[in-house]
């Protein structure tokens, strides 16, 4: 329809919301389901539960757009409570961040000391594709730090926050993260699930 | 398949911009994710429920909200099972009507909700105003905190009620830290209230004082007394603190 010169193209959209508008929250909803989805999936890891968590992020904005002043865009905004809802889900289901606290050193990460050393990422050859299969992989502390930093541009402060971890721990998960990330990639998914 | 080594492609996943990266250095993963992070958005909805049927779910559980905030002011009467069926109807057939929806009988009692909400919330604002405006007279003025002074002499109503306000912080503080240390903090406490039952006496006198000023500003030197004093306490205690961290014995 109309698109403005507006800092968020959605201004219009969003106002119409805030009226109650059936019909512009349709519009903002197929406007960012997608990508949202896409969110939600990577830190839930399950297609039908980000679905669940979906809805009910929707449900959240909608029923509070009132609130939404419009510091951010609403796209911002919008992720911000689909990131939560993700999180709440996993925590609600024995989310394994509590093995992320106590770090239970070499148990599943491989040789320690990797940790202060410069990765070896050459020659791996990133691709999209192996990389979201990677990720599928991953452990679900690892996922959902990774995610954050790595695709939500959350920082090191904002992930503590969110999941209620310290900054450092939050680092530390991120660089182990990324180390079994590279590991997985590196392996050749020869027989992995197809 | 693509001649693409040994990958294998999920035929659920879309076929992506295929962008390999060869060797680059250090932050390569994070650069990758970064130029390519349009491509990483690639999932659909399960085809088993398109979009449609999730927003249906979304719909719904709007309509719910909306219903139970309703029901709450204005929809307890007996019209509500008729405007129901309307709702319901209305929305089944609603999202292949790609959008134009005249006169939904939702929203016939929805400005009403609306209204009541907006009236429940300006109410609260004024309350909201009239409680920060008696506060900010209060920090002003201190006239709850300190009648006497205010009726004596209202310049200096501010100035005590800021000392007193630091000498509460401040024991306050005093109190946490020395949490592990109830003698210390015993006995700093009787020294503290020493000049407090002296600053007592002295507000205590002031009504019939007929050379007032003199008096408003014993008590305030007082007030100053105890912030000093506090704040060589705060400094002993830092100090313990910081030895019993050093060296734990």
């Amino acid at each position: 329809m109309d698109s403005k010169p507006y800092p968020d193209r959605h201004t219009d959209l969003v106002k119409r919301c805030q009226q109650g508008e059936r019909r512009a929250q349709f519009d903002l909803y197929q406007q960012y389901v997608k990508a949202m989805y896409n969110v939600c999936l990577r830190i839930v890891n399950h297609e039908a539960e980000a679905e669940d968590v979906l809805q009910e992020a929707f449900i959240d904005a909608f029923s509070h757009i009132g609130t939404f002043r419009g510091q951010s865009t609403f796209g911002a905004w919008l992720k911000q409570i689909v990131v939560n809802r993700a999180i709440n889900h996993l925590r609600g289901r024995r989310l394994e961040l509590v093995g992320l606290e106590s770090n239970r050193v070499g148990e599943d990460d491989g040789p320690d000391f990797a940790d202060a050393e410069p990765y070896d990422e050459e020659g791996i050859q990133l691709e999209v594709e192996r990389v979201q299969r990677a990720m599928h992989q991953l452990p679900e502390g690892y996922r959902v730090v990774l995610s954050l930093y790595l695709f939500e541009g959350y920082d090191h402060e904002e992930i503590s926050n969110v999941l209620n971890i310290s900054e450092t721990t939050s680092r530390t998960q991120y660089l182990r993260g990324k180390k079994r990330l590279l590991e997985l990639l590196q392996c050749r998914p020869s027989g992995s699930t197809g | 398949m693509p001649a693409f080594g040994v990958d294998r492609v999920n035929n659920k996943k879309l076929t992506t911009k295929r962008s390999v990266v060869t060797n680059m250095k250090k932050d390569n993963l994070e650069r990758f994710v970064r130029d390519n992070r349009e491509a990483f958005d690639d999932r659909e909805l399960r085809p088993s429920s398109p979009g449609n049927d999730l927003w249906q779910r979304i719909e719904s559980g709007l309509d719910k909200q909306l219903e139970q905030s309703g029901t709450n002011q204005i929809r307890s009467d007996s019209s509500s099972p008729f405007q129901q069926i309307h709702k319901n109807s209305s929305r089944t057939e609603g999202l292949l009507a790609e959008g134009f929806r005249p006169n939904r009988p939702i929203d016939g009692w929805l400005p009403t909700a609306w209204s009541g909400l907006s009236w429940r919330v300006a109410a609260s604002i004024v309350v909201l105003l009239l409680a920060g405006s008696f506060f900010y007279m209060n920090s002003q003025y201190g006239v709850a905190h300190q009648p006497e002074i205010v009726a004596a002499d209202p310049r200096y109503a501010k100035a005590v009620v800021q000392y007193t306000q630091l000498i509460d912080d401040k024991r306050a503080e005093l109190k946490q830290m020395t949490e592990g240390n109830p003698a210390l903090y015993r006995e700093f406490a009787t020294d503290l209230d020493r000049l407090e039952k002296s600053y007592q006496s002295l507000k205590a006198d002031l009504p019939k004082n007929p050379n007032q000023d003199v008096l408003i500003k014993a008590m305030i030197q007082n007030l100053n007394f105890q912030i000093e004093l506090l704040n060589q306490q705060l400094h002993v205690i830092q100090r313990i603190n910081r030895q019993t961290h050093e060296n734990p014995v």
